[in-house]
């Protein structure tokens, strides 16, 4: 259906989403910032 | 000078009126200035009154022609009427100045006598709020009845039989709020409210007050056009001229509105309103008729200002019932909406006369396309409706916050689900225009002294007439490739400017009004109601 | 630990950067002029929010009263660690949308740009908003916001579809807003006397068992934004708008923050004390269980693209619901978690289907078979948010799921970890299928 030629949309519309993709591969290694805050939030509601 | 403000917030309208009618004969445009500059004076006093009574905590008491109470009539300005007075001032003010194009077109060789009317019927207004005595009110309310059913007769063709309509029935309620003041006289003897206060209490048993009460009561329900006895109001506000609309709809209803407050609260006391004969249940009820009867007679009109009309309805029914809820939430809601529905209804009423100035009619199918055509008028016309609708932080919800307070305190889960119901039903009425204006493309329309027309053949390239507010760069080019070139042609800047003040002054409202509720109306109420 | 209230302007002007640069937007000469306000004002949000960090890290919370409205509730900020985290999510999401918004919109030629990147801006503002609100009276005014700036962005297209999706948007969240959120709101005034958001809530004491339930159940319908069943059909309907909208908004900002209110209201307003005494928590349980599967179940017959991820986003919406509505450390943790790791993954996801739709004008999945050969990028970057949506390592969305699962597992209730794992299968089924599907293709060559 599609020919062999490479032929991606738009830089601009790419590059983002490039970003986002890394991001989430990279919030499996480097969970802290948004762990902290969650854990951080759950301590003042349920205490401890 | 500062001692006499309170005669020139009635004196000056009262006499421009006059000088305003005879100037007309010499000078067509004389009478426009002569009663904006005599609204203007009228307005500044006022707000200077309101300022010495936040400022002392003092009401001002005004012996007319220096005869005292209770035998002279008294004016007092406390802090509810003196913030009445700069609500019906100010709406006039404006509303004025917004129209002037308006005013020139509608009423040419009848500019005299258009002016003479419009401050006559502000001072009737005005009279009302301040004065003390209550025969008196009797004497401006018919003063500014007359001059309203003359501005509405001068509107559109059936704008007569309107009036007629309206004369009808206003005369029934003002008769009956006279027939009212009588028997209290003659139960009493006196007709100044503050005498006649502290003389109720002592006869709370007297079947003749109690006639009293309710035949002033039931006037009063007439001339503010709650449901059923509206019948006079959609005509003769959306037949009448648009500037007359403007000054009559925001101002007429919300004044009787005051008058029933100050009536129930100052002359007969809360201890006989709400103590003795506690009407809550049967007011309320008569609200929630007149707030569901509002909004679904609203549903179904095409006409912008019938639509209008028929919101005021609603509205009425949100302040009667707030303040017959009986508590300070609730009476708090009912005096803060006096001041939040008439800046909205003024907002829309002059949103309304730059829709006919642009459109020639009053339909709102005619509204296709405004979004791109006036996006400054649109943002107004927006926060205006959505101020209705009661979007914080617009002023519109912050009143019916008070409202809905009152009414679950109150137990009335009636009221509050009317309060709720007519919100989402303005949120239909309004989101249908914001529809039509937004996705429907403009219908175009041959209007005198106006050359869109023309202007409009030429494709593919925008013309912004000079003097009109440039904005149009961005719907330019490319952008626009698929609704062809798109002429923004927004209102001159004099009717622009002032529909634009009002539409931010229902945001500075909705943030301020814990400061009005605290500073101004919290003293309002007597101490008495919790 | 110390915690400490801080009084800072800067939630006040996180909030308003976005509105600041709107007159700069709207009266720019030249498109790139205008996307510069934009970035701008995207940079200098992101900096402020993340300048809040360390602080809130530290265990402070920073306020800020902008205006008394009524007697005792203003319109106050408060920036504390759950607040933060949804604003760092929103705003660096903003930046990378705007990117991509630039270009999808020139791109395919969009008309009324203007118009979008304002609206844009004010919805991101509200959203900040809405993270940083100090009380439910706060939170309500900017998520009518919200509501009000979106409809603008998902009728864009001003046709008959735009105009019947926007209808529904409305009836929906309009009508929830008003209709359900506002009294409900009402009613906890005036029995509680207070709106603000405590840690334990404010209703212990004040409110009984049934009327509890019915305003928890009010607050979780009306928030329409969470997209609880039934209240969840605006969101698919709101597909037609341009896809930078339903990637920042429908899956980041509007969505969540449908999610945030309703943790911000559970937690801060009924309290988690009085959801588990009135065993309220476990109707939220069952409410979020249904829509997690059902949502789930009709995913997968769906063949227009972006209506598949609305229905994914609809499930996985409820997991945050779950989540919080266990009532377990790791359950919560997770749900708020959730909203971080989901956004990535799904904002990725709507991009690669505006990006397939930029270079191919294709919508529908079953016209995409070995679309993987011409836009390898793309499909590899879908393959990642799809795994991260699913749960899958090694992607953020596994850490938020694996916090759910230990909740379920730690609340003792099996049912709802067969809920988890079922949905995921599912999710799973619909993501995979499709995913090999467009190399499958590829590899018969």
């Amino acid at each position: 259906m599609f020919e062999n030629k490479i032929d991606e949309a738009p830089l601009w519309c790419v590059v983002p989403l490039v970003i986002t993709a890394s991001i989430s591969v990279l919030l499996f290694f480097y969970p802290q910032p948004f762990l902290k805050l969650a854990s951080l939030a759950v301590q003042t509601i349920m205490g401890g | 000078m500062t001692s006499n403000l309170p005669a020139l917030v009635i004196i000056v309208p009262l006499l421009a009126s006059l000088v305003a009618a005879g100037a007309g004969w010499f000078n067509r445009k004389a009478p426009f200035y002569i009663a904006v500059i005599a609204l203007l004076i009228s307005f500044i006093s006022s707000v200077l009154l309101l300022a010495q009574v936040v400022a002392t905590g003092v009401a001002i008491e005004y012996q007319m022609a220096g005869w005292p109470a209770p035998v002279g009539i008294v004016y007092v300005i406390d802090h509810l009427s003196a913030m009445v007075l700069v609500v019906i001032t100010f709406v006039a003010f404006v509303n004025l100045i917004g129209n002037r194009q308006a005013v020139e077109t509608e009423f040419k060789n009848k500019e005299g006598a258009f002016n003479a009317l419009y401050v006559l019927f502000t001072a009737g207004l005005v009279g009302m709020t301040a004065t003390g005595d209550a025969f008196n009110l009797y004497v401006l309310l018919e003063i500014a009845s007359l001059s309203g059913y003359a501005l509405i007769g001068l509107g559109s063709s059936r704008a007569p039989l309107a009036t007629l309509n309206y004369l009808f029935l206003g005369t029934i309620g003002a008769t009956f709020y006279l027939l009212g003041v009588g028997y209290l006289y003659i139960a009493t003897g006196s007709l100044n409210m503050a005498d006649l206060a502290t003389i109720i209490p002592s006869m709370m048993n007297s079947s003749t007050i109690l006639f009293a009460f309710i035949i002033c009561l039931t006037g009063l329900l007439v001339k503010m056009a709650i449901f059923p006895v509206h019948g006079w109001l959609p005509g003769a506000y959306s037949e009448s001229s648009t500037v007359s609309a403007g000054l009559i709809a925001p101002l007429t209803t919300k004044v009787t509105i005051y008058i029933m407050v100050r009536i129930c609260l100052t002359l007969f006391t809360p201890e006989y309103t709400f103590g003795y004969i506690d009407p809550t249940d049967i007011m309320v009820a008569i609200a929630v008729a007149s707030i569901i009867f509002g909004s679904l007679s609203a549903l179904a009109q095409k006409d912008f200002k019938r639509m209008l009309s028929y919101i005021i309805i609603a509205e009425v029914g949100y302040m009667v019932g707030g303040f017959f809820l009986g508590n300070r939430m609730g009476v708090s809601g009912a005096i803060l909406h006096i001041v939040n529905d008439a800046a909205m209804t003024l907002a829309l009423f002059m949103a309304a006369g730059i829709f006919i100035w642009k459109t020639g009619d009053e339909k709102q199918s005619s509204l296709k396309g405004l979004y791109a055509k006036m996006p400054f008028t649109m943002a107004g016309f927006t926060l205006a409706a959505l101020s209705v609708v009661g979007v914080p932080p617009t002023c519109g919800f912050f009143s019916k916050w008070y409202l809905i307070s009152g009414g679950i305190a109150a137990g009335q889960y009636l009221f509050v689900g009317a309060l709720i119901f007519s919100s989402l039903i303005n949120a239909v009425l309004f989101f249908r225009i914001f529809e039509i204006a937004l996705f429907e493309p403009f219908k175009s329309h041959h209007h005198a002294g106006d050359e869109e027309d023309k202007v409009e053949s030429h494709h593919g390239e925008t013309i912004v007439d000079p003097g009109v507010i440039e904005s149009a760069q961005q719907y330019s080019g490319s952008d626009s490739h698929d609704h062809g070139a798109i002429v923004i042609k927004e209102p001159p800047l004099p009717m622009l400017v002032p529909f634009l003040g009002v539409c931010v002054l229902l945001l500075i409202l909705g943030l301020y009004s814990g400061s009005i509720v605290n500073n101004i109306i919290h003293f309002a109420i007597p101490a008495g109601i919790i | 630990m110390s915690m400490e209230t801080i009084l800072s302007v800067k939630p006040l002007f996180a909030v308003l950067v976005s509105l600041v640069a709107i007159p700069g937007i709207v009266s720019s000469r030249s498109q790139n002029i205008r996307e510069a306000w934009t970035f701008g004002a995207a940079a200098i949000k992101l900096l402020l929010v993340l300048s809040m960090l360390p602080l809130v890290l530290d265990g402070n919370v920073l306020t800020f009263t902008l205006v008394q409205v009524l007697p005792d509730i203003g319109i106050t900020f408060k920036v504390d660690a759950f607040g933060l985290l949804f604003a760092i999510v929103a705003s660096s999401l903003w930046i990378v949308t705007s990117i991509y918004s630039i270009g999808y919109m020139r791109s395919l030629n969009e008309h009324s740009q203007t118009r979008y990147f304002s609206f844009f801006a004010v919805a991101i503002s509200a959203t900040i908003g809405v993270a940083f609100s100090a009380n439910l009276l706060t939170l309500y005014l900017f998520y009518e916001m919200l509501s009000l700036a979106t409809f603008p962005l998902v009728t864009h297209h001003q046709d008959k579809e735009a105009r019947s999706s926007g209808r529904k948007y409305l009836f929906y969240i309009l009508g929830g807003s008003i209709g359900l959120v506002l009294p409900a709101m009402m009613i906890t005034y005036h029995f509680t006397g207070t709106l603000d958001f405590a840690a334990q809530g404010v209703m212990a004491g004040h409110i009984n068992s049934g009327l509890a339930l019915l305003l928890t159940v009010m607050f979780l319908f009306g928030f329409a934004k969470v997209g609880i069943m039934p209240m969840h059909s605006w969101l698919p309907a709101a597909m037609v708008a341009p896809t930078p909208v339903s990637a920042l908004l429908h899956a980041v900002a509007v969505v969540k923050v449908g999610a945030f209110s309703v943790v911000r209201v559970f937690t801060g307003i009924v309290g988690t004390t009085l959801l588990s005494d009135f065993g309220i928590n476990g109707i939220v349980c069952v409410l979020a269980s249904i829509t997690i599967v059902v949502a789930s179940l009709i995913a997968l017959s769906q063949d227009e693209l972006k209506r598949r991820l609305a229905f994914s986003t609809i499930g996985q919406l409820s997991y945050i619901v779950l989540g919080i509505a266990l009532l377990t450390k790791s359950g919560m943790t997770g749900g708020m978690l959730h909203i971080a790791m989901h956004a990535f993954g799904k904002i990725t996801l709507f991009f690669c289907a505006g990006a397939i739709f930029c270079a191919t004008g294709i919508k529908y999945i079953s016209k995409m078979k070995g679309i993987g050969r011409r836009m390898p990028i793309t499909m590899t970057a879908f393959l990642i948010g799809s795994l991260s949506v699913v749960g899958f390592p090694p992607c953020g969305g596994f850490i938020s799921k694996w916090y759910l699962v230990l909740g379920t597992v730690e609340s003792g209730n099996i049912a709802f970890l067969f809920v988890l794992l079922g949905s995921s299968f599912l999710n799973a089924a619909y993501f995979f299928r499709f995913s090999t599907m467009l190399f499958s293709a590829a590899k018969r060559r």
